[in-house]
């Protein structure tokens, strides 16, 4: 799409955006459903949806036509999500279309009987700016946290999407965190040489401590194996001290 | 009401393709079905869709069964034959699609994306594909199952295809066929003489559990008491403790299935028990949560992406309910031989101190086999 044209398919403007471009293209000569395809090359489901929302009613665009020449088949879990995509705040349509958020992202949202319950969260994912991949994983845990009846009154705190996320983490997985913490506090209290660095870290299913050091040459390494062989050791009589 | 009964009141409708109609489970169908129900299609039936199946749709895919001829490959090798994982050679023989049982943790739910219940009535193809396969490894020791997409016998009071499977592994004495199931349907086995190189395997769990996300299985003393009636017919029996449920009473549960099994039963009358925890595709959670809400103790689960992309539960708390559980069984009676499956070598070296290749009990199960290409070629 050029952004300094004016598209127009039998008198109807279908990029309103540049209403104001003195250059009109006509469309007519394609099917609706083509002319949408020229005007905008990619769109994303949401974004698909916003366009289609613009149009007016009487023109009878075949909805399923123009999901389809974008690699959307309406199987009935889409048409189902179409659904949906009413009830949701226009700000997160525009930032679902923004960053390109597949079905699947919103696929959580078909869980809900009550979309509303969710929608201060919605407005927040949009206000935020997350990147999708952030926004995708808040959505999915906030609508898990909703149906689990859990409070949102920590995360409404969170300034940053990061922060945000390892709340909802924290309520959604309690026991892992519970039990991550344990095994860190208990990993922290070894005794580690000062030279490293630690840090714990969960990697999918498996949480442990990552630890570091830096090496300059490898004539350092040996110490630096000596160390954690001294480590090793006292680990070993600490725990043979243990009754 | 009968088993037979009970399964032509679950099916609304019943679409049999024209291709299909001279086979003998189209004959039966339309013998034992109320004719309002049948309907002949040509091809696939008119509301056959392909892609995502909504729940909604998922849950009537249940309620429809469509008969047609099988065109690809029957036989496959088991999907926990993964990098990354430790194998244990199962192979699957596909003879449908789709569970009259509705388990909330069923991988079908992201695997299907067919609208109906599917059963191929070319069995006979199946039966040459595998003596084909017969044919060239006859000396391997292959397991072959038939409830990975289908249970192997809830349907069988009505396809009666368990008749034709026995009969021809009876002669094929290296391999093994592993009928897997949660009903308690076994008539049509005991009706003939077992083989003694066919398992018949029960998928259990803790009452409780089965109450809770086994919906429309049989309960766990139905279960147990069938695979009883199994093994005195003669046939081998065998026990999955699979899916694994972490709950609040976990452990106690647990504990007093594996007494349940040892009063029961004894070490030697099975050849294996297999372990296995709750996992699944991520985008499995979406249609499960539709489905069954977060009451679920599966929707509910701390669930977290493995290496292998399932979702699984924290790599330290399935060791710890592995451990538990084998450790019971051990302490019962050492000679129970348990085995872990879709796991991997981390949680099998942590749950059993050992890799499955060097535990004497269970190592001809994970020697690896070459019968990879033949059935490519098939």
């Amino acid at each position: 799409m050029r952004n300094d044209v004016l598209y127009v398919w039998n008198s109807i403007p279908l990029n309103s955006e540049n209403s104001l471009s003195p250059k009109r293209l006509e469309l007519c000569s394609l099917d609706i459903e083509d002319a949408i395809s020229v005007v905008y090359p990619q769109l994303s489901f949401c974004g698909i949806y916003k366009v289609l929302e613009k149009l007016p009613k009487s023109i009878g665009v075949s909805s399923s036509r123009v999901y389809e020449n974008y690699g959307y088949a309406l199987d009935s879990k889409l048409a189902q999500l179409l659904t949906t995509l009413p009830s949701l705040p226009a700000e997160f349509l525009d930032w679902c279309a923004e960053h390109s958020l597949s079905p699947r992202d919103l696929f959580p949202l078909l869980s809900l009987t009550n979309l509303q319950s969710v929608e201060e969260a919605l407005k927040r994912i949009s206000s935020l700016a997350l990147s999708r991949n952030l926004g995708a994983q808040i959505l999915e845990l906030a609508v898990e946290c909703r149906l689990l009846s859990l409070s949102e009154s920590s995360e409404s705190c969170a300034s940053t999407g990061d922060e945000w996320l390892q709340q909802l983490k924290a309520k959604r997985y309690p026991q892992t965190a519970f039990s991550d913490s344990e095994k860190q506090k208990k990993m922290l209290e070894l005794p580690w040489p000062k030279d490293f660095q630690l840090r714990w870290q969960r990697q999918g299913d498996r949480s442990g401590l990552e630890v570091k050091f830096f090496v300059s040459h490898e004539k350092e390494l040996p110490k630096f194996t000596q160390l954690l062989q001294q480590t090793i050791q006292k680990i070993e009589v600490d725990s043979n001290d243990t009754p | 009401m009968t088993p037979l009964d009970s399964i032509l009141k679950k099916f609304t409708t019943v679409s049999i393709e024209k291709a299909a109609l001279a086979s003998p489970l189209a004959q039966r169908c339309f013998k034992v079905f109320p004719a309002e129900k049948i309907e002949v299609v040509e091809g696939k039936p008119t509301t056959f869709s392909k892609g995502h199946m909504s729940a909604e749709d998922y849950t009537l895919s249940k309620k429809r069964l469509f008969l047609t001829e099988h065109p690809g490959h029957f036989f496959k090798r088991c999907p926990g034959a993964k990098k990354g994982l430790a194998c244990c050679n199962y192979y699957v023989l596909n003879l449908g699609q789709q569970c009259d049982m509705d388990c909330s943790y069923c991988y079908l739910q992201s695997f299907l994306n067919t609208p109906y219940t599917v059963i191929y009535t070319n069995l006979d193809k199946a039966l040459s594909d595998l003596a084909e396969l017969y044919g060239s490894h006859s000396t391997s020791r292959v397991r072959v199952g038939t409830g990975e997409v289908v249970d192997s016998l809830s349907l069988d009071p009505l396809t009666n295809y368990s008749h034709a499977l026995v009969d021809f592994f009876r002669d094929k004495l290296t391999w093994n066929l592993e009928f897997k199931t949660k009903s308690s349907y076994v008539e049509n086995l005991l009706a003939i003489p077992a083989s003694p190189n066919v398992i018949v395997s029960w998928s259990i769990n803790p009452q409780y559990i089965v109450e809770i996300e086994e919906h429309g299985t049989a309960s766990l003393q139905d279960r147990l008491k069938a695979a009883k009636k199994c093994l005195e017919h003669g046939y081998q029996i065998a026990f999955h403790i699979d899916p694994v449920i972490w709950h609040t009473n976990w452990k106690q549960n647990y504990l007093e299935l594996a007494e349940i099994i040892h009063s029961q039963f004894r070490p030697q009358d099975l050849p294996y028990i297999s372990l296995g925890a709750l996992r699944f595709q991520s985008e499995q959670r979406d249609i499960m949560r539709e489905r069954f809400g977060m009451e679920s103790w599966v929707t509910r689960a701390e669930m977290f992406k493995s290496t292998s992309g399932k979702m699984r539960y924290d790599q330290s708390l399935r060791e710890e309910m592995f451990q538990t559980i084998i450790q019971k069984f051990k302490e019962l009676d050492p000679k129970w031989k348990i085995f872990l499956c879709m796991e991997t070598p981390e949680t099998w070296v942590n749950a059993t101190g050992q890799l499955p290749f060097k535990q004497e009990n269970i190592r001809s199960l994970f020697k690896p086999l070459q019968i990879e290409s033949t059935i490519k070629n098939l």
